[in-house]
């Protein structure tokens, strides 16, 4: 589906620019999941908004995780009642709540982890790319720019600069 | 630059922001917008660098994170924040004990006004027979000032009230030692604005000084007269003020502490010492002939950076000069008596008392929300009192112009017999006499309004404010979302409503006053 429209964008990470600074997980709360819309709101809600992007750390590097919106996705496959979805436009996974019964077998085939139960709600919650916004909000929030929203063919161009620039001269 | 040009009304510093754009020069405003997003967890107060175990964050989204490695949970390091801003009083601390050096050694050389010793020591319950118990009583006042006194932390809101008490009281004591030492200026008349720097003249800028730095700066002043004139500048040496006044000295003030970077980028700014400030105009100084330094202990120290600074006006580079030709006269009331403001309340000639202070932060809209303030507040017989920063701030639109009735500002807005009911009592060091009007007046019947909460210094007011009764409002969030407690805490001392709401805010409180 995803190669199917070569303008379909994916959120990539520069590791070696991710301070593991969490200013990704913190847009994404606020802007996603809360009530208020402000981080000063957020932080004072009943229920806390829940990030969909996780910023993990092996001892020396951090790296943020979210969805990968797989082009096989077992998310996909096994979900079954068709809460689990991708839009054709974009090739992004999401989940539509109203479907979800909360089995939890998304969060438990998915390979990456970040699918979550959200009890609180009743149904999975996971990254969809933000893709009816402009811009996803932790591409927009990284102060490093570690996150960059860009299509895998760019993607491949910006490797082929990479191998080159490493080629003895 | 288009969004800095939006950020402030200063219509002088329009042609600065040009200049700096032309020149490539990154202005704070620009450093601050290059910055954002701000660290969101600073933001909320759930960040801690105290020590070298951390640095530690609290991830308000993720429950497992609820404790620093030391043990500090939400509420704890958000009152930590608020406790350490209460009770910042370094650089009054260091004033203090010059300010009784410098008594001591006055009363030895039997250089001090009795009179004037006697009263002020009584002000803060210090008696004895000779000049010696008083600076010793005096000494032990102080040192009983300097550190925070033990009380409980049950009330919140009390606490940090008292702290920021505290803080006021030492800086008014340090006042009073100041008035003891150098007099009070006869006249409390001041040009404001960034003409006050002039072309032929050495031009020395103080941020945030001492008085004793005060003091030592004036004397050099006239000692080093000469070498100036020596270089060619032939208006001599003309040191000037950078956001605040001076109750003691007759020096002019060029700026605000938002517009200090336009001093510098006049071109004329020869040496530019920091004491305590922000010492904000240090970006454009890098790009100028201006000599940065801090302030110096000794006069030695002192006189050596003025003789750089004086050296430095022979390098001045011609092209880069602008001057300027924006200056207003500023008054400010050096004694207010608060009797006679609790009858103007009691007859109802002033409807309330308005407190407006802090201001200077780039996070806002710079100047406009004080201006606003003032022009509503004073237009609906409200009585608005400033001090330092802020009022430099009305003083640079020709709010604090007294011989010009009605001010050309609030001209279009008030009647034409109606006189303007802002006044200015003076400096940052002066603000404590507003403390002792409301306590007097009654502080149930005034606000205080930060629309531009900047430093520490501030923040205290603003608590010792609240602890005279009356209610204090603010344009800018602090730092304390993060524990639901310590804000609700706060928020019913120091209340936030949004900059474009502030002034109808005080106006409406007043009203339900009524």
């Amino acid at each position: 589906m995803v190669m199917e429209n070569p303008a379909c964008k994916r959120i990539f990470v520069d590791q070696s620019r991710c301070l593991g600074c969490k200013t990704c997980e913190l847009r994404c709360a606020v802007e996603r999941s809360s009530i208020g819309k402000s981080l000063t709101d957020a932080v004072q809600e009943q229920i806390l908004p829940r990030p969909r992007v996780y910023v993990e750390w092996d001892g020396v590097n951090s790296v943020p995780i979210q969805c990968r919106h797989c082009e096989d996705a077992p998310c996909l496959e096994i979900c079954s009642t068709g809460a689990m979805q991708r839009d054709e436009k974009s090739g992004c996974v999401f989940v539509d709540g109203s479907k979800c019964i909360s089995c939890w077998m998304c969060v438990m085939v998915c390979p990456y982890g970040v699918i979550a139960p959200a009890h609180e709600k009743h149904s999975a919650d996971k990254c969809d790319q933000c893709f009816q916004m402009p811009q996803p909000y932790c591409v927009a929030a990284c102060p490093t720019g570690a996150l960059q929203e860009i299509s895998p063919e760019d993607y491949e161009l910006s490797l082929k600069q990479k191998r080159q620039s490493v080629l003895p001269t | 630059m288009r969004q800095v040009r939006r950020k402030t009304m200063d219509t002088a510093a329009r042609d600065y922001l040009l200049k700096a754009k032309n020149e490539g020069l990154q202005l704070s405003w620009n450093k601050y917008e290059g910055m954002l997003p701000q660290d969101g967890f600073s933001q909320i107060g759930l960040s801690c660098h105290e020590c070298l175990l951390g640095p530690c964050r609290l991830n308000p989204f993720r429950p497992e994170e609820d404790s620093t490695v030391c043990g500090l949970g939400k509420d704890e390091l958000v009152l930590g924040w608020l406790t350490r801003q209460a009770s910042e009083n370094r650089e009054l601390l260091a004033s203090g004990s010059q300010l009784l050096a410098e008594l001591r050694l006055k009363v030895t050389a039997n250089e001090v006004a009795l009179d004037l010793l006697q009263s002020k020591a009584a002000k803060w319950s210090v008696s004895g027979e000779g000049l010696g118990d008083l600076v010793m009583g005096l000494s032990l006042k102080y040192a009983e000032l300097a550190y925070p006194q033990a009380q409980s932390k049950k009330c919140i809101k009390s606490y940090l009230k008292s702290l920021g008490s505290q803080q006021i009281s030492l800086l008014d004591f340090n006042s009073d030692l100041a008035e003891v030492l150098y007099g009070q200026c006869d006249s409390q008349s001041r040009l404001v604005g960034l003409a006050v720097i002039k072309e032929k003249a050495v031009n020395i800028c103080l941020d945030g000084v001492s008085p004793t730095l005060l003091a030592t700066a004036q004397e050099l002043g006239a000692e080093l007269e000469d070498e100036a004139f020596q270089q060619g500048a032939s208006e001599g040496l003309n040191i000037v003020l950078a956001g605040d006044f001076s109750s003691n000295f007759d020096l002019n003030t060029a700026c605000n502490q938002g517009t200090i970077e336009f001093a510098v980028l006049t071109g004329l700014i020869d040496l530019y010492l920091i004491g305590d400030g922000l010492g904000k105009a240090r970006i454009p100084a890098a790009s100028y002939h201006t000599v940065v330094a801090s302030a110096g202990s000794s006069k030695e120290a002192l006189k050596e950076v003025f003789l750089q600074g004086i050296a430095a006006y022979g390098q001045r580079d011609l092209n880069k000069v602008k001057v300027s030709n924006h200056v207003e006269k500023a008054e400010a009331v050096c004694k207010i008596d608060p009797q006679q403001i609790k009858v103007l309340l009691d007859q109802g000639v002033v409807k309330g008392i308005c407190v407006i202070g802090g201001g200077s932060n780039l996070k806002l809209t710079e100047d406009q929300g004080t201006l606003e303030l003032a022009g509503r507040l004073s237009a609906e017989k409200i009585l608005c009192l400033t001090y330092g920063n802020s009022a430099v701030t009305l003083a640079k639109y020709g709010f604090l112009n007294s011989g010009d009735l009605g001010n050309r500002v609030l001209a279009g807005e008030l009647d034409i017999e109606t006189a303007p009911l802002i006044y200015s009592i003076g400096g940052e060091g002066d603000a404590a006499k507003i403390l002792a009007a409301l306590r007097v007046a009654g502080g149930e019947k005034a606000v205080a309004v930060f629309p531009e909460l900047t430093s520490a210094r501030d923040l205290q007011m603003a608590l010792a404010i609240a602890q005279t009764g009356a209610k204090v409002f603010t344009g800018v969030q602090l730092p304390v979302a993060g524990s639901v407690k310590i804000s609700e805490e706060i928020g019913k001392v120091i209340e936030y409503c949004g900059p474009k709401e502030l002034a109808d805010t005080v106006v409406k409180y007043f009203a339900i006053k009524e």
